[in-house]
């Protein structure tokens, strides 16, 4: 009897999975006169205070072509659902928007833990994932390689590799030093600094990790100090920079200090004030201050804020490129917009704006190539020293 | 009213004495079957995981509403029956093995958390319980040969007897089966002999043990079962998530999961469900409120966590007996019309001073 009612409930199980898989292929979240898209952020978790920029950056380019008259006649509709940082509600946010919203891409999603549980899910059910902000090599390896997924954001790995080759030799640094944050982020660092030290010949003198949250790094620079290192790679985000610089500075110590990515930002630069002065960053992308020159970095400054009120910082302005890039993107599929035609056109659309440091097109659908440039702090602005390289 | 007329022995001790209560949890395993069968599957997925929640909270419940032992750390145990059971699956132990199996980890960990918090209690056992929680989120992000660190690892899909159990439909199913089986298990021990040893010690450590209860052990059994629980709600939220990496597992998730004992009312294993179905279901609803607000409004950030906090902070202000306290009285005044009397349900046992700050 047991047995028997197990049967029918496993048979009944598979009748039902097998009918889910039977629905025929269709481009969900497009009708003739509108396109969904979703997007989840952290609206209540510890990243919640960055993320007006992200949501506004994209809201401004999206609203940008509906007013225009949509892409091929469509208007495009924003779902934002929460993720609060937890990949247990990023699962059920994607879950809402895929099944129950039905939305035919997810654009600007953040945080790699959040992006990395979804993503299978997301591909699975045929949902385009653009421009996640998480790591890049990450999820393409987590969706399997799925064509669906495009990825902006740097690889951090890659990237350091890429900026150490080419600076250790310029600078004749001698002894590099490397303070890094346990974790993802701090993981990601050091798989690009092991590899560009190999490839010179050299080894790491000193190594000082710190935990998230730490705001006192006078250990590690004290072993730095004591490693007698010539240029420290601080692998930190925006207060760990400053607090590893205002260190080097109270010990009145003439070296160079080099962040990564996440570090060369402009809050950096004002937060820190002069202790930051002199620090070096891999830079990214270009940044504009209010006083930019370049007329379409004015016009987005401009718009930006007569729509919010508030002046855009760089993740407005990634946001507001990454989502050009992706309407650019549903113009190329054409009208007979699907999952399969977006691939079409993404991979055969180029992208270049005020952000990039050059024209990016999707290289097994991650944006190439990866210049970066080596920006100093001068007077309380990051001013570039290297060109894009 | 109804007045109980036993005949047998057995009649005093059933889980359901009434036929009322036989047609009305009848009815509600009925609709629970059957949700599937018609609702979208979207909100079977959100039903499924409200049910591992459901699971996760009754853990938490054997170790604080009924032993009276505080953990803030909670979420260690769901990362570890998480952890354990898909490594478990990764090393080709069939899904049906690797569940009991994850819980009887996390069951091993919580043995071992167990005593040290068998020397202290209160507020001191809370930072115990912490630590350890901080500590196991480090030994997940560095044991990247188990657990893939920081960068996290992929779940396989569950398969039963050569069928995906991964469809939301289907896994539905599993989910409601592990709760239903959890919440029979704690309902017929907490009658039992070890039932009555927490609540015991939950009331009076002093009392339990002049009454022979060995209060030490007792409080490590808790710790012990209350873990293997968390660990079973563990492992069916592996394959919730998909793809495990330690921030699903932080202290937000011990804060929510011991939120949802408190607001569903301590000492209950209704009010365990109820609190976990409340606290789950909660940012759906803030979602859903948003529709309804002004855009200016509905755009601030931080909506979520200012609606999450009011509604706690209200249920703290005037329902301290939590959502279970709420519904015995609804059903006591419907019970009882027009007789009912609020003093009912005063409070009417006195703590020895000494005890009550425990």
């Amino acid at each position: 009897m047991i047995m028997n009612r197990r049967h029918m409930l496993a048979t009944s199980a598979a009748a039902l999975a097998l009918g889910s898989g039977l629905r025929p292929a269709r481009a969900a979240g497009v009708t003739a006169d509108e396109i969904a898209v979703g997007m989840h952020i952290d609206l209540s978790g510890p990243s919640a205070a960055g993320m007006p920029m992200l949501r506004n950056g994209t809201e401004l380019a999206l609203n940008a072509a509906n007013a225009a008259g949509g892409i091929h006649g469509r208007q495009i509709r924003l779902i934002v659902e929460d993720n609060g940082s937890q990949p247990q509600l990023a699962v059920r946010a994607v879950q809402k928007l895929i099944r129950s919203d039905e939305v035919f891409a997810l654009l600007n999603c953040f945080g790699s833990g959040t992006n990395a549980a979804t993503i299978g899910a997301a591909t699975e059910a045929g949902t385009v994932v653009f421009a996640p902000w998480a790591a890049s090599a990450v999820m393409h390896q987590v969706a399997g390689n799925s064509p669906l997924v495009f990825t902006t954001v740097q690889n951090y790995n890659t990237t350091t590799q890429h900026a150490l080759e080419h600076v250790i030799p310029a600078w004749g640094a001698q002894r590099v030093g490397v303070i890094y944050m346990e974790g993802p982020f701090g993981d990601l660092i050091r798989a690009g600094i092991t590899p560009a030290l190999e490839s010179l010949g050299m080894t790491v003198a000193a190594e000082a990790a710190y935990r998230p949250g730490e705001i006192d790094f006078s250990s590690q620079v004290a072993r730095m100090r004591a490693a007698d290192v010539d240029l420290i790679f601080a692998g930190t985000i925006i207060r760990e920079t400053v607090g590893v610089m205002a260190e080097v500075k109270k010990l009145d110590w003439d070296v160079k200090v080099l962040t990564a990515i996440p570090g060369r930002g402009t809050i950096v630069a004002r937060l820190g004030g002069a202790d930051v002065e002199g620090l070096y960053g891999v830079g990214g992308w270009r940044l504009h201050g209010e006083d930019t020159t370049d007329a379409e970095a004015q016009a987005f400054i401009g718009a930006f804020r007569e729509a919010y009120g508030m002046v855009p910082d760089e993740n407005a302005a990634n946001a507001y490129s990454y989502t050009n890039w992706f309407l650019d993107s549903l113009r190329a599929a054409g009208p007979d917009l699907t999952s399969d035609s977006f691939v079409a056109g993404a991979q055969g659309t180029a992208h270049a704006d005020f952000t990039t440091y050059t024209q990016q097109s999707f290289v097994e659908n991650h944006a190439m190539p990866e210049l970066v440039s080596i920006d100093r702090i001068v007077d309380g602005v990051w001013q570039q020293q290297i060109a894009p390289f | 009213m109804r007045y109980d007329y036993h005949t047998r022995y057995r009649h005093g001790f059933a889980l359901l004495r009434h036929r009322s209560d036989w047609i009305a949890y009848g009815l509600l395993a009925l609709v629970l079957l059957a949700i599937p069968l018609f609702a979208s599957t979207y909100l079977v997925g959100e039903l499924g995981y409200v049910l591992i929640l459901c699971v996760a909270s009754m853990g938490l419940m054997v170790l604080t509403g009924f032993t009276g032992q505080v953990s803030l750390g909670h979420a260690s145990f769901v990362a570890i029956g998480a952890y354990a059971h898909a490594w478990l699956m990764a090393q080709g132990v069939p899904f049906a093995l690797s569940m009991p199996l994850a819980g009887l980890i996390a069951a091993a960990a919580g043995l071992v958390v167990g005593i040290p918090a068998i020397r202290v209690s209160g507020l001191y056992l809370a930072m115990v319980t912490l630590a350890f929680a901080i500590v196991v989120e480090q030994i997940i992000g560095m044991w990247r040969g188990v657990t893939g660190g920081f960068m996290g690892m992929l779940v396989e899909t569950p398969r039963l007897m050569g069928y995906s159990l991964g469809a939301p439909r289907v896994f539905y199913y599993v989910c409601l089966f592990v709760a239903a089986l959890v919440l029979l298990a704690l309902a017929n021990l907490m009658r039992s002999g070890i039932g009555r040893a927490f609540t015991g010690v939950r009331d009076s450590e002093a009392a339990a043990f002049s009454l022979g209860i060995e209060v030490n052990r007792v409080k490590i059994y808790a710790f012990g079962l209350s873990a293997g629980i968390t660990g079973l709600a563990g492992a069916l939220m592996a394959h919730h998530i998909g793809y495990l990496t330690p921030d699903a597992f932080t202290l937000l998730l011990s804060l929510d999961l011991v939120l949802m004992v408190v607001i569903g009312g301590i000492g209950s294993l209704r009010g365990a469900i109820l609190g976990a179905v409340l606290i789950s279901l909660l940012p759906n609803a803030v979602s859903a409120l948003k529709a309804l607000l002004p855009e200016s409004v509905a755009r601030q950030s931080g909506l979520e966590i200012f609606v999450a906090g009011l509604v706690l902070a209200l249920f703290v202000l005037f329902e301290p007996t939590g959502l279970n306290g709420r519904w015995l009285k609804l059903r006591l005044l419907v019970e009882t019309f027009p007789l009912y009397r609020r003093d009912t349900f005063r409070r009417q046992k006195a703590y020895m001073k000494s005890e009550r700050n425990r």
